[in-house]
């Protein structure tokens, strides 16, 4: 960068640090270096006001030139010391940024994606305890929030499906003559894929799967399911058509399966087939 | 600091030190992903969810066709302003339920099976990872939703959430009159007669115009009700119990001689939205 | 300490003649970025309302490709990003590097045409964008045939506010001057690489996101805040005649900002698919934001102290020192909300968006409109004609951006609960947000009422409506005359 034009008018009054120490006393005297004439010229304001200009001179150059007195200088810097608690501050936010680096950049590997310092625990602790609903009333209560969040985008809240997603209520596979308990935890379990007929419609819509789910959230929606609008397929409140068990059950048998099933392997699961041994083992 | 130069290498500095460090290097430790090869896999256990890729394709494919034109539909209008496309980790997240605290609520919600990783964007172009959940991540909504749904949904999403504040794209769709027989397949949505007025608006009649509707063509209307599902079994079609019924039924078929046509640009849309599934093959990488 | 003899009466009236050619010089170069400012500004709260309707009545406005909700919104960041954010703070930089550097202008009409260069690139973009062009790049949405003229025109606009300070007379570099050039230098730098890099030569995948909020957040950072910075550094000691309080803290201020606001950005992508380390850096750079905003919170604190009463005079200060501690207060914030398990809540949410708007409008834009308040008078010669006018535009944007920050801020915070909680469904989301969503449509009413009284004062003033520049300027308020002899109340 060029050094400034050496024809620069007027030396101004660039202020020196020095003085008193107050505030008051440092910024005095150079308000006043700082001010124009105009400012500070008592007498002149008569001027502060609306049609004190006589006609005429509003056009003058003088008239303009006098609004540009009114103006105060060009801002300065003053020189105020800064306060201790300021360094104290910058020097505690550095050390935190420095440790906070150290510890959650994980040596800045490309392929670590989350946070070091995780306070969650890797795996639940067996002490922390889930739901365990045992009874129809439970499950259902579990069951329409699970519904609510997951399922009625699709089906519906009466359960009556819609554009290609077939209806729950007065289904032949929810309570009818396809219902079966292992094929219904399959079809949430892993979900459903291909065209598939229900009440004599055709629909094909891809169901996703919602093994992430827990098992007891999926027995209380199947349950929910099961029991509501037209649906009635658990009178006995304390037998629960689909318990966790069952959900567990079918999890653990299938593995590692993953891919939606097609109406025909769903038809090919036995209607009476029960994956849950008896409620007794668990 | 009365110097020019001082300020400007100062300036010049501080900034290459973000550049440096937020972008270039960044570039350089991310710009040789390579898809995920056959080899790596494990082969007993069947990964792919959906039809659209097979276990011998390298993972991920990029976009071609009516989905790459779908991207660019979905680029125009903003989509990525309420919709991110990206699954956070199992870990990610806190929420408290009777004192205990869970994680993960993107994988909870069923948006994908696992976090998503660079090498799901591979061929990203844009990449939108997204700024907002006004509504659901979208990154593998494509094994979620059927075609007729999506057609539907993006017709008038309130048809199907009536809580839904989405936009209605009615503007990709046609509403032309049939000539001989109707149009049938998924990329035709099934839209009921509200629709077809002014597009996009839900609209009802009021009980002189549905009066007036019944007078008019009411015969037409009962028999058609009479011979569906819905309406079998239903003796008298008069009383008032049946006449609520048949008004749903009346505006939920579609209108005598019409039909909604989507335009090339919605079947692209939802090619797209189909194609979008980023996290159908597990990655190493990817494991917590 | 200088005696007040050394400045002769002579000495001043040659200053005060100097300010007037060169207000003179740039005269037609700076109104003509203030009125394109405006423009943009009254473009982009139309099509702000329009979205923020489109938020909770999805039915308004339906069924024109052109008005569905994504394209507005990306029309309006690009109207008030670029529009009037980038031509108001051009006008700003213009104008404050003449009177700083005490040079006039020269050659003005290149700069007139570089203004134009980015008026017909914000034409294109807008229009561009509305017809189905937009990118869905945030902040970077210009179709692909804008960015030549942005980069045209802010080169030319850049050239020229260096060249002016290479010419300069005065040997002392003020503090404004720093972050007028740095942001010149900057600006440039970073528009052009992430044109490059995500737009003309796309980098592969996750390097685009992470480019783009390495953009999206400099320009806030890096481009809207220094000058809005050195405009509140420039306008509160010159209103109130004193000098500003610490050359010490404008040093510490101006070099930390250069490089911690630089590394902030990242943290807008936690826990998406980038290495936790690029987070873990922007985190840091956020939260080291405080040593910055502190040592300017001080600076104009300490300057102001013992001014606060001209706050009921002077439109320009009262807009000015709005926008100084609202910048305290969206840095704070800024800083915290980077941390992790706070941001884990906020991001993805209208949190981060009122958190944005307070910045860029409570903090950016009321700056600016102190600035134009001040500047506007000097250039064409006329005061505004209006006080109340002015009185109504304070008002309704102050009071505007309050209720938008805090209804999205509490809507925003419990949506990203509602969020991490996969057993609350969208439903009950959206069903919440609403009246959250309809109170910022309020807010945006009141701040485009705002507007609308501004760009009419603007209208007056160019038109020569206003009084003449004879007397004092407009007040809110005749000073009463027992002001402190010190520092008397003329400055507009």
């Amino acid at each position: 960068m060029s050094e400034p034009r050496k024809d620069a008018i007027p030396e101004s009054d660039v202020p020196t640090p020095g003085g008193g120490d107050s505030v008051q006393a440092l910024h005095g005297p150079l308000m006043h270096a700082m001010n124009d004439p105009a400012m500070s010229f008592t007498g002149e304001e008569d001027d502060d006001g609306p049609g004190t200009g006589t006609p005429g001179h509003a056009d003058s150059v003088q008239a303009m030139h006098d609004v540009f007195m009114r103006e105060h200088a060009e801002p300065r810097d003053g020189f105020e010391p800064v306060p201790f608690w300021v360094a104290v501050v910058c020097g505690g936010l550095l050390m935190w940024g420095g440790f906070y680096i150290g510890t959650n950049s994980r040596d800045f590997r490309r392929d670590v994606y989350d946070r070091s310092d995780l306070s969650v625990p890797e795996a639940r602790p067996a002490d922390i305890k889930e739901p365990d609903p045992q009874t129809v009333t439970d499950l259902m209560k579990i069951g329409a929030q699970v519904y609510g969040s997951r399922c009625v985008s699709c089906h519906g809240p009466e359960g009556k499906g819609g554009q290609g997603v077939p209806p729950l209520a007065g289904s032949e596979w929810v309570a009818g003559a396809e219902a079966g308990v292992a094929r219904q935890t399959r079809i949430v379990l892993y979900g459903v894929q291909g065209e598939i007929t229900v009440n004599g419609l055709k629909f094909n819509a891809n169901m996703p799967a919602w093994g992430t789910l827990r098992d007891y959230e999926l027995a209380s929606v199947l349950t929910y399911i099961r029991n509501s609008w037209s649906n009635s397929m658990d009178a006995d409140d304390g037998k629960p058509g689909v318990p966790t068990a069952a959900v567990t059950a079918a999890r653990s048998k299938e593995g590692l399966k993953r891919s939606p099933l097609t109406e025909a392997e769903l038809k090919a699961i036995p209607i009476d087939q029960s994956d849950a041994a008896p409620p007794a083992k668990k | 600091m009365d110097r020019g130069m001082v300020i400007f290498l100062g300036a010049l500095l501080t900034f290459s030190s973000s550049w440096l460090g937020l972008v270039l290097f960044p570039f350089w430790q991310l710009e040789n992903e390579k898809p995920f090869p056959d080899a790596d896999r494990v082969s007993d256990q069947p990964l792919i969810a959906s039809g659209s890729a097979s276990l011998d394709d390298p993972y991920p494919q990029p976009l071609g066709g009516q989905a790459l034109a779908g991207k660019r539909i979905y680029q125009a209008n903003g989509c990525m302003y309420c919709h991110s496309q990206q699954v956070r980790s199992e870990k990610f997240g806190n929420w408290w339920e009777n004192g205990v605290m869970y994680t993960g609520a993107d994988i909870k919600r069923g948006w994908g099976l696992r976090r998503t990783v660079p090498r799901d964007y591979l061929y990203d172009n844009p990449t939108m990872l997204g700024t907002m959940r006004t509504g659901p991540d979208l990154s593998a909504v494509g094994p979620r939703y059927s075609e007729q749904w999506q057609h539907a949904h993006l017709f008038n999403p309130r048809a199907i959430n009536a809580w839904s504040i989405m936009p209605s794209f009615a503007f990709l769709y046609r509403r032309v009159k049939v000539s001989g027989v109707r149009l049938e397949g998924n990329q035709y949505p099934k839209l009921g007669r509200e629709w077809t007025v002014d597009p996009g608006y839900r609209w009802r009649p009021t009980d002189a115009e549905w009066d007036q509707v019944i007078r008019e063509q009411g015969d037409a209307i009962r028999s058609t009700f009479a011979s569906s599902p819905a309406g079998a079994g239903l003796k008298n079609l008069d009383d008032e119990s049946t006449k609520k019924q048949l008004l749903d039924f009346w505006l939920t078929t579609p209108e005598e001689g019409f039909q909604i046509i989507p335009s090339s640009d919605a079947t692209a849309l939802v090619a797209y939205m189909l194609r979008l599934n980023k996290t159908e093959v597990p990655l190493p990488e990817a494991k917590e | 300490m200088l005696p007040l003899a050394a400045i002769t009466p002579q000495q001043r009236e040659e200053a005060a003649r100097e300010r007037r050619a060169i207000d003179a010089s740039c005269r037609v170069p700076v109104l003509y970025f203030c009125v394109s400012a405006v423009f943009w500004l009254l473009i982009g709260s139309a099509l702000a309302f329009i979205a923020s309707v489109k938020l909770h009545s999805p039915y308004f406005l339906t069924g024109s490709p052109e008005l569905t909700f994504g394209r507005v919104r990306m029309a309006h960041l690009q109207a008030v990003g670029l529009g009037w954010s980038a031509l108001s703070l051009m006008a700003a930089s213009i104008w404050l590097m003449c009177r700083l550097s005490r040079v006039e202008l020269i050659y003005p009409r290149l700069v007139v045409f570089g203004g134009t260069l980015w008026n017909i690139g914000m034409i294109l973009d807008v229009v561009g964008i509305l017809r189905g062009d937009g990118l869905s790049i945030e902040w970077l949405d210009a179709p692909r045939y804008v960015p030549p003229f942005f980069i045209a025109g802010l080169g030319i606009v850049s050239a020229w506010t260096v060249a002016t300070f290479r010419r300069r007379r005065e040997p002392h570099v003020y503090v404004s001057q720093w972050y007028i050039l740095a942001a010149m230098f900057w600006l440039p730098w970073l528009y052009t690489v992430a044109v490059t890099m995500i737009v003309w030569l796309p980098a592969v995948g996750v390097v685009q996101p992470v480019v783009n909020w390495w953009f999206g957040h400099n320009y806030l950072g890096l481009w809207m805040t220094p000058v809005a910075l050195a405009s509140a550094y420039y306008l509160i000691p010159k209103i109130i005649g004193r000098p500003v309080h610490s050359y010490y803290l404008s040093i510490i201020g101006f070099w930390s900002l250069a490089l911690f606001y630089s590394w902030a950005g990242m943290h807008h992508l936690i826990g998406g698919p980038v290495p936790a380390w690029l987070v873990t850096a922007s985190t840091v750079g956020s939260m080291m934001m405080f040593i910055p905003v502190i040592a300017v919170a001080i600076n104009h604190h300490m300057t102001m102290l013992g001014s606060f009463h001209r706050l009921k005079y002077s439109p320009a200060l009262r807009f000015t020192v709005f926008g100084s501690i609202t910048y305290t207060a969206v840095s704070f914030q800024g800083s915290i909300e980077a941390l992790r398990d706070f941001s884990e809540v906020a991001h993805f949410t209208h949190y981060t968006v009122a958190h944005a708007h307070l910045g860029a409008y409570g903090f950016f834009t009321m700056i600016m409109f102190g600035l134009m308040y001040y500047m506007i008078p000097r250039l064409t010669g006329r005061e505004w004609a209006s006080s109340g006018l002015i009185r109504l535009h304070f008002w309704c944007s102050a009071i505007g951006i309050t209720i938008y920050f805090v209804a999205l801020s509490i809507g925003g915070w419990w949506q990203g609960r509602m969020l991490n909680n996969p057993n609350t469904g969208f439903d009950r989301i959206i069903t919440y947000l609403l009246p959250y969503l309809a109170l910022r449509s309020v807010a945006g009413v009141l701040m485009t009422v705002g507007h609308l009284a501004f760009a009419t004062l603007l209208t007056a003033n160019l038109l020569g409506w206003g009084q003449r520049r004879l007397g004092g300027p407009t007040y809110f308020a005749e000073p009463t005359r027992n002001i402190p002899p010190i520092a008397p109340p003329r400055e507009a």
